[in-house]
């Protein structure tokens, strides 16, 4: 019997990011981002692409609908709400979905 | 619903005495601790207003920060339910009371997630339900309530007040569309510094139980004859509950207020 890997999960994740309300549309929406990352890292990224301000606030959202904690790693969260090989995350300058 | 189980796990309460960090106190007389009696299902926040009314006045006006609360060097996440917490760092009851050190100083930025208000705790809260909700049944259940019921959820997390929770909750317990199965169990497993979360799903399987779980979680853990080595210990609500348990029974009766089943796994 193959010896089997604790985590037998791929370390890459290709994560989607889609904009929900008048948050601004990224021109390159598919990122491949470290499974170890957190959703944290994912927010700090985002907000520089999105060249937030300090005062500006951002959400993330999975599957539309619940706002990961912090500190979930996006593997975890590929691994339970991925669908198609990847992770859609929606971002908003105000909360969308609570 | 008296004598159910999730009562009698929410009547379940550890014992805590906070205590202000000794380097934090600035007058001469040394301030007593707080005792109090944690219900597992809450959240330390809550009583953060608790801590800065009883140690305030023990320490420079200037110097108070953020609170945040450690136990052996370790900071506590104050998102973590309490009671996942205590079984997550007390290995043993032999720790009673649980010997909490308060902070107002050195905020450890980047191990702890701050948390400014009440509100903040709350909306964690309520993520962590909608989380749990669309693993359970598509976000059906959640999407299909009304906000004053979300309100009455965490009002009974707040106030400690399992019939009014329970209220609200009964409705996160039933079957995912026809089935009398939740569609994915919302289950997270700790093991030293990793936390595992995998979909799984009974109604495949309906002998899906702890150790099943386990197996896919850490495998490693476990012999080819997927027993687990005596010196392992799996702890849940302060419980070592049976492998044999169905992971369905357990998400139903053995999960936190969030809805989610944390299940902590100590190797000594």
């Amino acid at each position: 019997e193959d010896a089997k890997t604790e985590d037998d999960r791929p370390t890459k994740v290709d994560v989607l990011l889609r904009p929900a309300g008048d948050a601004p549309i990224l021109k390159k929406k598919k990122w491949q981002v470290d499974s170890a990352k957190t959703v944290e890292w994912v927010v700090g990224f985002l907000r520089k692409l999105l060249k937030c301000e300090d005062s500006d606030s951002l959400f993330l959202y999975v599957n539309q609908a619940f706002a990961p904690s912090p500190d979930r790693d996006i593997g975890s969260l590929y691994e339970c709400f991925g669908s198609d090989e990847k992770l859609v995350l929606h971002y908003a300058k105000t909360q969308a979905w609570g | 619903m008296s004598g159910s189980i999730p009562q009698k796990l929410w009547g379940g309460k550890i014992p805590a005495a906070f205590s202000l960090a000794s380097y934090e106190v600035s007058s001469s007389k040394q301030p007593s601790p707080v005792y109090m009696m944690l219900p597992r299902s809450s959240y330390l926040s809550l009583f953060t207003s608790k801590m800065v009314e009883h140690f305030s006045h023990y320490m420079e006006e200037e110097k108070r920060g953020e609170v945040w609360f450690e136990f052996n060097g370790n900071p506590l996440r104050w998102h973590y339910p309490c009671g996942l917490l205590f079984d997550l760092h007390c290995d043993t009851a032999s720790d009673l009371p649980w010997p909490i050190t308060v902070h107002f100083q050195n905020f450890p930025q980047g191990e702890l997630i701050r948390c400014n208000s009440e509100k903040e705790i709350q909306a964690h809260y309520m993520s962590v339900i909608k989380e749990a909700d669309q693993l359970k049944h598509k976000g059906q259940v959640i999407n299909g309530m009304r906000e004053t019921q979300h309100d009455q959820l965490w009002h009974g997390v707040k106030m400690d007040n399992f019939d009014e929770f329970w209220s609200i909750n009964k409705q996160f317990m039933s079957g995912f569309e026809t089935t009398e199965y939740f569609r994915f169990i919302p289950l997270r497993v700790y093991f030293q510094n990793r936390i595992i979360q995998k979909l799984f799903k009974p109604s495949n399987n309906e002998n899906l139980t702890l150790n099943e779980a386990l197996t896919i979680c850490l495998p490693s853990l476990f012999a080819n004859d997927k027993t687990l080595p005596l010196k392992v210990k799996i702890l849940t609500q302060g419980i070592e509950p049976p492998l044999t348990c169905s992971l369905q029974w357990l998400s139903e009766n053995f999960s936190y207020a969030d809805n989610f089943l944390h299940i902590c796994v100590h190797q000594s």
